[in-house]
């Protein structure tokens, strides 16, 4: 954990320090919010799975009756894209558990309005924006898994992989689907989490290998899941919720977080800069930390932005923060065209690999 | 030639497309309640000319003058006129009366009123009874009666035909000729048709205007045009023509030779010096054959080659040599059923034929001379 | 009086053109053509302005000239996605408009039986999501598809033999199956236009001269049909070419331009990058464009007013084989909607194969559910409407009237272009045009006097018109060369106003056509969900964007539910056309029938 904190430490100052615009003064604080807004309407974006909306939201609706609050929901690329295109005039309010990588390229661009939400005092700081008050605010991560369709393996009589190094062997060729990286930030997660823990020259070597295992890339993060668990692929390299999401559905799907460790990311939230901020906007920012909505986050993440009571939910490892692999954030931005070019010139285009 | 007023005039009129030209400085004057022809192969430019008069088409530069008004920069809906096209144009979703009334409805006429037209102009048109028809459900001929009813609905003063009858069968073609002109008369509206069919200009126009590549050839009444045609083009477009190689000769005035033969001309104006090269033109039907031809000028001694049998007469292709490496001259001629006893018709048979002085056209040889 | 002309022809090209005096009427088309040309620019011109801008600028909107492209072009991925491109492109041409041309001929020009049905089931596909296209491919072809497996080993057992075959979906072959059903229907509806358009005449010409049947399809059947075809392949090339839709689901590694614009805009948010590259995709299609349009230069007139129609006759042998072949045809097209449909009722898929309605209660999965279905509803129904009124008004002002040919042939060149437009591109391109609340010309700001659209049904009803302007147009211009020419000369002579003789004749003759273009809109804004996934508001949520939804979310029965309601109203929307037609025909058959 200790690791764990000073990693962040290190890498979200240095992004805060680049995130932060020169002039971009912060008006409002939590002295605002006190005085919170209880009717308006508000449009929220948000990349937060659908089912977890519907957890979420009504206890926002008890709470706040006549806020009428609408919601975008999409895939996390979709939304940020239409986030970032409709900079010149923003029809969001709210963007509600979105990457925090995307929400730092909104904030580059100074599409983002700081605020101290109510309760911000009982966020981990490794979980928010450095700057006072914070362009962004967490509120849980998720991190790279293997979904395992145990029956498929089974059929074919093969072990159930447990870490990277397993799914190089050459047993599982062509029975492994992941997201492309230039289309997937699940993707870019996972290839960036393998460069980080094996250098630069043993992890192409890894991925070489692996593309050699490797029956398809798919352009979304939770296809690859989706594939094993409908048995059109054995391993489909994604992320926890979804595995633990489609086991609990009743496909026969074993979450298995590599040994060596996930890769992973922050989702967040942040007010939208804009001509005039709709104090229910703020209200949504200050109950989507506060400690209901803690819980039930914590109900289906294991690591949350504050601390709650709840369990780590069943089917995590018993130290979620241990399967965290160092992420040097600042560095992964950087060098992310420099390794999506790399990833085209050496997998894009070739013929398909069986 | 009268020299009243003509009621439609044509100055200087011009139109290209691109730098195609599709007519080239064309004047033209048409007389109150005249049946004039436009005749030329397909694009010479007689129907963009029609287009033009009708406003259906821009020009260039130049004036169109209609019943006094200057009517060039007036827009189709705006002159007074009416069209029938090759293909009918019948508005097929509307009954023959709807279609005749199309244009009367438009006047905001009385319905009784444009009832009782309607059937004074099917009754005109021989259409009485068919009046609740479709389109569809009526012969060629009969659709081109009922658009020759619906252009004369609005009595306009000129009526503008555009191949009216090349659509139809030989047949019809033939009994609508006859019909059309007559409506023509009776109405007394001034008309101007289309066709590439010398035959229907021949029968049906008072003057025929033959074009070629955007300019008019020549004006003529149908005689005239037939008998003086000014060109070789004219010569053989309208009609057919035996055209007879021939230099001119210093033999006298007027003597042309062709071959081993020498020609008198009656008509000669061109004076050309001795030598130059032209054309004669004569018809089938002037070319007489004459068994006694001793001491008669203007005798071909030619040979038979072909025989047609053309129902009252036979058509036959006769051919004389020439000197050296020249081509042989070949000319048809219609010799008349009952004189056919009298004549050895095996191909390779002499004979001889009598072309008058005053049946042969001369026409400089184009490209030679000035 | 003779006159005598001289032999010297001096061609002068006088300057000066007479100018006709413009009349109300004219100035009614030139309004006309102006609010028509006014609609293109604003749903299909301007808003490419700023994806040209951005392809030009860096991230920060610093201009930077060709940079982009010179980066694009040089990238290590590019040559392959181009050439597959190309070669997808190619490859479902080649076979959609061979596989079309056979069966609208088979449909026009036997004597089968059964045609209306095959003439139904040939559609089918345009009323499918193209995400239930690759739910049903994956399911039949798929690793553990019913195909790919033999029926889960099914033949295996009551057969004895295993009678499954893998086709390797995920790629090439996949894309190509993909785009085939996408486009088939397309081709199939220009190709029967072109194939009902025969003059009887010519074949009896043929036949007299005893030529072979080969010899008349080569020298009759297929210049008569060049015009179709030709368009069939236009709009199949650049349809397949530009669609990011199959090749995302089903096309695994094998990149292709489209779904390069996908990963740089989706997948790493560079909109510059994403600009460059839909700017380059549009190069194709304005080549086609060209040779469209120089190839319709040379079409002449294939029915003049003596054609007489083509009545097939029957033969046994012919009959029997076309009706073969389109068996064939339709058995793989309903085999795929059949297994759309099977999706949305099995249990769990592919372990608990029994069936259950439970996936067509959408209150337990994201999207929106019935109200996005009641949305879609709506906006296809404007789209219908609006689109049809544009669309047709469109078509007869630019192929009936004379006015201003500049400006029509640059309305018709927008016409066409539309086509070339990814949906993801128009998506991306209105959101930088409509959203902003002004636009920075030259460092001056002008307010946008269309910022009001945004977010609004709209703009998701323009942003459907503009997707699918092209083929609507080409089929309401197929339908007015149909109609004799000189229709407008005898009015004006008449001295009946254009518009007059528009309701009265034009338009009741073109019903038909209007009629399937308002279900061509329709079911294309059903199913659609490319540009709009960009558009659609939080009040607004559609169907086709919960179907990609609730699969994003694993619901993959959830999605072939809604699906499967989307095919249901298209196909009722389909019987509705129908029953127009029929009763048009009715009506009008004493003048339809000689």
């Amino acid at each position: 954990m200790k690791q764990f904190i000073a990693m962040l430490i290190a890498a979200l100052l240095l992004v805060g320090c680049t995130a932060v615009q020169p002039g971009s003064t912060a008006q409002t604080g939590a002295a605002d919010s006190e005085a919170a807004a209880t009717s308006g309407e508000i449009t929220v974006y948000t990349a937060l799975e659908d089912d977890q909306i519907s957890n979420y939201l009504p206890l926002f609706n008890e709470q706040y009756p006549d806020i009428k609050v609408n919601i975008v929901r999409d895939s996390t690329g979709i939304i940020t894209a239409r986030l970032l295109a409709e900079k010149d005039n923003p029809q969001a309010d709210v963007v509600w558990g979105l990457a925090a990588t995307s929400l730092l390229v909104a904030d580059q661009q100074g599409m983002l309005e700081p605020y101290a939400p109510a309760g911000l005092d009982r966020i981990r700081p490794e979980f928010r924006d450095p700057a006072e008050p914070p362009h962004w605010v967490g509120i849980d991560t998720w991190f790279s898994a293997f979904c395992v369709n145990t029956v498929e393996l089974e059929a074919k009589g093969l072990p159930i992989p447990t870490s990277w190094a397993d799914l190089i062997k050459p047993e599982y060729k062509g029975l492994i689907a992941m997201p492309n990286p230039a289309s997937s930030g699940t993707g870019f997660l996972s290839v960036s989490a393998i460069l980080q823990m094996m250098g630069e020259e043993e992890g192409w070597a890894y991925l070489d290998k692996l593309h050699e295992n490797m029956a398809v890339y798919t352009h979304s993060g939770s296809k690859p899941c989706r594939m094993a668990g409908a048995g059109e692929v054995a391993i489909g390299i994604s992320f926890d919720y979804r595995a633990i999401k489609q086991r609990d559905a009743g496909e026969p799907i074993l979450p298995v977080f590599p040994a060596e460790g996930s890769g992973w990311e922050i989702e967040a939230n942040a007010l939208v800069k804009k001509e005039t901020i709709s104090p229910a906007a703020k209200t949504f920012l200050d109950w989507a930390i506060g400690e209901d909505i803690m819980r039930l986050y914590a109900a289906s993440f294991p690591i949350t932005a504050a601390v709650t009571d709840v369990p780590i939910p069943e089917g995590y490892p018993e130290d979620p923060v241990a399967q965290l692999v160092a992420n040097d954030f600042v560095t992964m931005a950087s060098e992310r065209e420099n390794i999506l070019a790399q990833w085209a010139e050496r997998y894009d285009g070739k013929s398909e690999p069986r | 030639m009268s020299e009243s007023a003509p009621y439609l005039q044509l100055q200087n009129v011009h139109k290209h497309f691109g730098k195609t030209v599709a007519l080239d400085d064309i004047s033209l004057d048409v007389q109150p309640g005249e049946f004039l022809f436009l005749l030329g192969p397909s694009g010479c430019g007689k129907t963009t000319l029609l287009r033009i008069i009708a406003g259906l088409e821009d020009l260039n530069s130049g004036r169109i003058i209609q019943a006094g008004r200057d009517v060039t920069r007036l827009p189709a809906s705006r002159r007074d006129f009416g069209i029938v096209f090759q293909s009918y144009a019948l508005f097929p979703n509307l009954t023959v009366a709807d279609n005749i009334a199309y244009g009367l409805k438009n006047q905001k006429l009385p319905k009784a009123q444009v009832a009782a037209r309607v059937q004074e102009l099917l009754s005109l048109v021989g259409l009485q009874g068919l009046d609740r028809r479709y389109p569809a459900q009526l012969s060629g001929g009969q659709q081109q009666r009922v658009a020759l009813a619906r252009a004369l609905a609005l009595s306009p003063g000129l009526l503008l035909l555009d191949e009216p009858l090349s659509a139809l069968d030989a047949r019809v073609r033939a009994n609508l000729r006859g019909e059309i002109t007559a409506l023509q008369r009776r109405v007394g509206v001034t008309a101007i048709m289309v066709t590439h069919d010398q035959e229907e200009a021949l029968t049906m126009a008072d003057r025929i205007v033959v074009m070629d590549q955007g300019r008019i050839v020549q004006i003529g009444a149908p005689l005239e045009i037939y008998q003086q045609p000014a060109t070789p083009f004219v010569a053989d477009f309208v009609g057919q023509m035996n055209f007879l190689p021939g230099v001119v000769s210093g033999e006298g005035v007027g003597v042309i030779r062709s071959g081993a033969f020498a020609l008198r001309v009656q008509e000669w104006h061109n004076h050309l010096p001795p030598g130059s090269p032209v054309m004669l033109a004569v018809r089938p039907e002037e070319i007489r054959v004459e068994r006694e031809h001793a001491g008669m000028s203007n005798v071909l001694l030619t040979e038979v080659r072909a025989v047609e049998f053309m129902g009252p007469h036979y058509r036959l292709l006769l051919r004389y040599e020439r000197a050296g490496a020249e081509e042989p001259v070949h000319l048809t001629i219609n010799l008349p059923r009952h004189a056919t006893a009298h004549h050895d018709l095996q191909v390779g048979a002499p004979m001889p034929v009598h072309v008058p002085a005053d049946t042969l056209r001369v026409f400089r040889t184009p490209g030679a001379g000035k | 009086m003779t006159t005598q002309v001289t032999d010297e022809r001096i061609i002068t090209l006088p300057a000066a053109t007479v100018r006709p005096i413009v009349t109300g009427e004219d100035w009614l088309r030139r309004s006309l053509l102006l609010l028509v040309t006014g609609f293109l620019l604003v749903g299909v011109l301007l808003p490419l302005v700023p994806l040209v801008v951005r392809s030009l600028s860096d991230q920060n909107g610093q201009f930077v000239g060709l940079e982009n492209y010179v980066r694009y072009f040089t990238s290590p991925g590019l040559a392959s996605s181009f050439v597959n491109s190309m070669t997808v492109a190619t490859l479902t041409t080649l076979l959609a408009v061979g596989l079309a041309f056979g069966y609208a001929w088979s449909i026009t020009r036997t004597c089968m039986p059964a045609k209306g049905f095959f003439r139904a089931v040939a559609l089918l596909p345009l009323f499918v999501p193209p995400l239930a296209i690759a739910i049903g491919l994956v399911y039949l072809f798929g690793n553990k598809g019913l195909v790919t497996t033999g029926f889960f080993g099914f033949f295996e057992q009551t057969l004895g033999a295993p009678l499954a075959f893998n086709i390797n979906l995920y790629g090439m072959n996949g894309i190509i199956l993909g785009e085939l059903l996408y486009c088939f229907p397309q081709a199939f509806l220009i190709l029967t236009v072109a194939a009902a358009l025969a003059d009887a005449r010519l074949y009896e010409a043929s036949m007299a001269l005893n030529a072979s049947a080969l010899r008349t399809f080569w020298t009759v059947t297929l210049p008569g049909m060049r015009y179709g075809l030709i368009s069939a392949i236009f709009v199949c090339f650049t349809l397949a070419f530009t669609d990011f839709g199959v090749p995302k689901v089903v096309g695994g590694n094998f990149n292709v331009l489209a779904t390069d614009i996908y990963k740089q805009v989706i997948g790493q948010q560079n909109f510059v990058m994403g600009a460059t590259i839909s700017i380059v995709l549009l190069a194709p299609t304005v080549i086609a464009f060209v040779i469209d349009r120089i190839a319709q230069r040379r079409q002449v007139a294939v029915l003049t007013a003596r054609s007489v129609p083509l009545r097939p006759r029957p033969h046994r042998v012919i009959d029997t084989l076309a009706l073969l072949y389109c068996a064939l045809i339709a058995a793989a097209i309903l085999i795929v909607v059949g297994t759309v449909v099977y999706a949305s009722l099995v249990d769990v898929w592919p372990y608990k194969l029994n069936l259950t309605l439970r996936h067509f209660d959408f209150r337990n999965v994201g999207g929106g559910g019935w109200g996005a279905y009641i949305n879609s509803l709506w906006m296809s129904f404007y789209t219908a409407v609006f689109g049809v009124i544009i669309i047709f008004t469109g078509a007869y002002i630019i192929e009936k009237s004379r006015t201003w040919p500049g400006l029509r042939h640059f309305a018709y060149f927008l016409s066409m272009v539309s086509v070339a437009l990814p949906g993801l591109v128009i998506g991306l391109a209105y959101i930088f045009f409509f959203n902003p609340k002004s636009w920075t010309i030259l460092g001056v700001a002008v307010p946008n006097p269309f910022a009001f659209l945004y977010g609004t049904m709209a703009i998701l009803v323009l942003s459907n018109i503009v997707h699918f302007y092209t083929v609507s147009f080409m089929t309401g211009t197929t339908a007015l060369k149909q109609i004799d020419g000189e229709f407008e000369s005898v009015s004006a002579s008449l001295r009946v106003p254009f518009y007059r003789t528009f309701a009265r004749v034009t338009l009741p003759l073109s019903l038909p056509a209007v009629a399937e273009i308002a279900m061509y809109l329709f079911v294309n804004a059903m199913v659609t969900v490319s540009a709009v996934i960009f558009l659609y508001s939080p009040q607004i949520k559609l169907a086709s964007v919960a179907i990609v939804n609730m699969d994003d979310a694993g619901d993959t029965a959830a999605a072939a539910a809604m699906s499967v309601l989307i095919i249901a109203a298209c196909l009722v929307v389909r019987m509705v056309y129908t029953g127009i037609v029929h009763q048009l025909n009715r009506r009008t058959q004493a003048w339809r029938l000689p």
